[in-house]
């Protein structure tokens, strides 16, 4: 290689070095801007884990910067332009253009190249120089980005809330890790290990608790819906013992295992199985279709009994780990339901901003409601309570209690009253509610139902007891409330849901 | 011999130029030019008030490089025929026979004085001459002996009794260059010379044979893509339907044509031998852009009206095109 070569090459690694430079520059300068506006933005709008993120931009934009800079890498030409403008006037490119030719006087313009390049320090003349004005400034607007970062507002509160929800959910998707690897031990459904895989992500990927809570919700409800005892009922549709084999499985598994083992089918009870067998296969999930074919082989084995009951066997076990899954995944969601009233319900009046900062969620849109509304103050609903409560958010925090509003504050009252008596008005329902609690005496006025429009509450109490519990089942009522709205009605209705104990 | 007759370029260049400079004081960078537009083998049309030497530095260049020299004056009544020649009848033993008696163009240096004194018509009889480098007269075409080169002179247009050369006479120049007043000191100078007691020897520095050896030399210097597109870049500058740039819309009438840009990459190889490079800069090339293109270019009347010169109009478009 000559030394023209050797020059332009030894300017190509210090003018790509000076490109990747400026490339990462321009992409600093661009991300402060960015850095700038987006510290900004979080003081209007509430964004998790900003400063995570910003950090995350900041190397996504450094990394375009550098993989920019990488890719403009300068051709020889390029080079040779470059090294011209410098003052070599074109001997550079010229030189590359006619290198290859063999003539007289390319050879001595070669010649005189090589004697310019040692009077003319190409390599000295091009300077990397760095843009520090321009470095300084994206230095200073970070800075005063990450100052404004520490400005605290509202938006930034209910961030840092929300941020430590998501954590205490990512806690909860550990737990569900832990269950599934529980359950896996006990050979569950695959279905079941798929819904809780689901969960798992749903929990990792919820900002609150009354979404972690759905999330749990719905994938108990899938859970649930894997019913033996249904899968059983629709094998046996229109089979003669259907009836009985079914009650007994409903009663005693073991007995109703040991009395199909011994059942013999008739021939067309068997392809009545097999009929209904294969209409299910449509719509049954891969779990289900696996078990249905063993019955189904069975049928045609004419081993039917016993197959059927080893199928059967593995569904008992399998409900085993459903309804223990169903207990843990239960008690999650209470776990998180009552993490979600914390901030609602206060803890002694002594809340923290971070508290406070709760009051822009659904909860306490519900509370500021029932602050004029005297239906909801009579109906005693959640916002109602908390908003009564001198502990909670705004309270005296006289007579403070940690116990819910109602519990413990309502009156006992000399006569109880059951639906149906016609007798008491809506506030001696509570009472009633009560009767297993820390019941307190109290003076009348601090019965908060009391404040209630009765008339209307009457109207609500005569549509109750002319639909009973389809009343309920027609509202809306927000998730984590359901259980214990559903559990007020079926006490309300003397512990019955339907006619049904 | 090759190689050292290219080395040998500049030192010869510097050499007839230096030899010129005796005679000729103050008028270097037309010295140079001159010398440039001799070796890249075209015509150069010489501009300037009477008096300013451009005569006597032709006819020092002839001496110079010792080549064969004729010398027309133009006048309004010169007809073509005084130029190129004529057929005569010639008596030969009592035999009459026509005979083609050869003009002042038959040589190398033809020094056309005051060229815009003659009629259009008159000024037309060199057009084949400097393009073709032949004469056509009747049904006889001749050929001009190698170098052929015509140096003319002309009066600024605004003068008595002058004609302006058609746009293709002048776009057969390759430069037009300004004679302008020297400085003070070379005026100084030039009365030593002029009137002094000694007569100025001149000494002959080049041949024709050396003439020619150097012009096949500039046709070999290479020249890099770059350069060659910014010679058209500067080409197209010069068309208002070409260029965005406001001054040349607004005044230019007409732009170069391309033999306007021929005419610069061959006086910019000429330009880099004579600085003793062995290929061409872009340097070279915006320093003959003004004595290449400023007689091509035509102007509308609203340049004339605001005393805008072709000049102004090309240092613009060289500042844009760079």
């Amino acid at each position: 290689m000559n030394s023209i070569e050797n020059t332009l090459k030894k300017l190509r690694i210090k003018i790509w070095i000076h490109r990747i430079i400026k490339s990462l520059i321009f992409s600093l300068g661009v991300f402060s801007i960015s850095f700038f506006m987006f510290m900004i933005v979080i003081h209007f709008y509430p964004v998790v884990y900003s400063f995570q993120k910003a950090m995350g931009f900041m190397s996504i934009f450094i990394f375009v910067g550098l993989l920019f800079g990488i890719l403009k890498r300068p051709t020889l030409y390029e080079t040779a332009s470059i090294g011209d403008q410098l003052g070599f006037q074109e001997r550079f490119v010229t030189y590359l253009e006619y290198k290859e030719k063999k003539d007289c006087i390319i050879k001595i313009f070669i010649e005189e190249v090589k004697e310019a390049l040692e009077d003319f320090p190409i390599l000295e003349k091009y300077k990397i120089k760095t843009p520090v004005k321009l470095i300084l400034a994206n230095i200073l607007m970070i800075s005063l980005s990450i100052g404004i970062y520490f400005i605290p507002s509202s938006s930034m509160e209910i961030a840092s809330e929300k941020e430590n929800i998501h954590k205490e959910l990512k806690e909860e998707a550990k737990k569900v890790e832990e269950l599934k690897k529980e359950i896996q031990k006990k050979n569950p459904s695959k279905n079941m290990i798929t819904s809780l895989e689901e969960l798992q992500k749903e929990l990792e990927n919820a900002y609150d608790y009354e979404s972690g809570a759905a999330h749990v919700s719905s994938i108990q409800e899938q859970i649930e819906n894997e019913n033996d005892d249904i899968f059983m009922s629709e094998i046996l549709d229109g089979i003669s013992s259907k009836q009985k084999l079914q009650s007994q499985w409903s009663k005693n598994h073991e007995e109703a295992l040991e009395n199909i083992k011994n059942t013999h089918f008739s021939k067309d009870e068997k392809e009545k199985m097999k009929e209904n067998i294969k209409n299910m296969m449509k719509t049954k999930n891969e779990d289900k279709k696996e078990k249905l074919k063993k019955i189904n082989t069975a049928l045609e084995k004419n081993n039917t009994g016993k197959e059927i009951v080893k199928a059967l066997e593995n569904g008992k076990k399998s409900k085993e780990v459903k309804e223990s899954l169903d207990v843990k995944l239960d008690a999650m969601k209470e776990r998180l339901l009552a993490k979600g009233e914390k901030g609602f319900k206060g803890n002694g009046g002594e809340e923290k901003l971070s508290d406070f900062a709760k009051g822009e969620s659904k909860e306490e849109q519900n509370g500021e409601l029932s602050q004029n509304s005297s239906d909801a103050l009579a109906l005693g609903n959640m916002g109602n309570q908390s908003m009564k409560s001198p502990s909670g958010v705004g309270g005296d925090k006289i007579d403070a209690s940690d116990g819910e509003a109602l519990e413990g504050k309502v009156n006992r009252q000399d006569q109880s009253t059951r639906i149906g008596e016609n007798k008491g008005d809506s506030s001696y329902l509570k009472g009633q509610w009560n009767d297993g609690g820390a019941i307190k005496d109290g003076n009348k006025e601090e019965v908060s139902s009391r404040r209630g429009d009765e008339s209307s509450l009457e109207g609500y109490e005569r549509d109750f007891k002319n639909t009973q519990m389809d009343y309920v089942e027609k509202l809306t009522i927000p998730i984590k409330h359901k259980q214990l709205v559903l559990e007020y009605f079926k006490k309300l209705n003397g512990g019955e849901e339907d006619g049904r104990k | 011999m090759e190689e050292n007759n290219m080395k040998n370029f500049a030192n010869d260049f510097e050499n007839i130029v230096a030899e010129v400079k005796k005679q000729i004081v103050g008028q270097d960078e037309i010295i140079q030019n001159v010398l440039i537009g001799i070796i890249a083998g075209g015509n150069i049309l010489m501009e300037g008030a009477p008096g300013l030497g451009k005569t006597v530095l032709v006819k020092t260049f002839s001496k110079v490089l010792d080549l064969p020299f004729s010398r027309i004056q133009f006048t309004p009544d010169l007809m073509p025929t005084d130029i190129v020649g004529a057929e005569i009848v010639r008596k030969d033993k009592d035999q009459l026979s026509f005979q083609f008696e050869k003009g002042p163009i038959f040589t190398s240096l033809l020094l056309a004085d005051e060229i815009n004194r003659a009629t259009p018509k008159t000024q037309s009889a060199l057009l084949e001459a400097m393009q073709e480098r032949t004469v056509t007269v009747g049904k006889n075409t001749y050929i001009l002996e190698e170098p052929f080169f015509v140096l003319a002179t002309q009066n600024p247009l605004e003068m008595e009794g002058t004609y302006p050369l058609p746009e293709a006479q002048l776009d057969r120049f390759l430069f037009k260059l300004k004679v302008v007043l020297p400085q003070k000191d070379a005026l100084f100078h030039m009365i030593d010379i002029s009137t002094g007691e000694k007569s100025l020897e001149i000494k002959k520095i080049a041949t024709k044979e050396d003439l020619l050896e150097m012009k096949n030399t500039a046709k070999k210097v290479p020249i890099a893509a770059n350069i060659k597109n910014k010679a058209i870049d500067i080409l197209m500058s010069t068309h208002p339907d070409q260029t965005h740039i406001d001054l040349v819309k607004e005044y230019v009438q007409c732009g170069t044509s391309p033999r306007g840009m021929i005419s610069m990459i061959s006086a910019a190889k000429v330009k880099a031998l004579s600085e003793g490079r062995y290929h061409v800069s872009l340097e070279d090339l915006y320093s003959v852009v003004l004595p290449c293109l400023r007689h091509r270019m035509f102007l509308n009347f609203k340049a004339m009206a605001d005393k805008v010169s072709t000049d102004e109009i090309l240092i613009e478009i060289i500042k844009k095109v760079k």
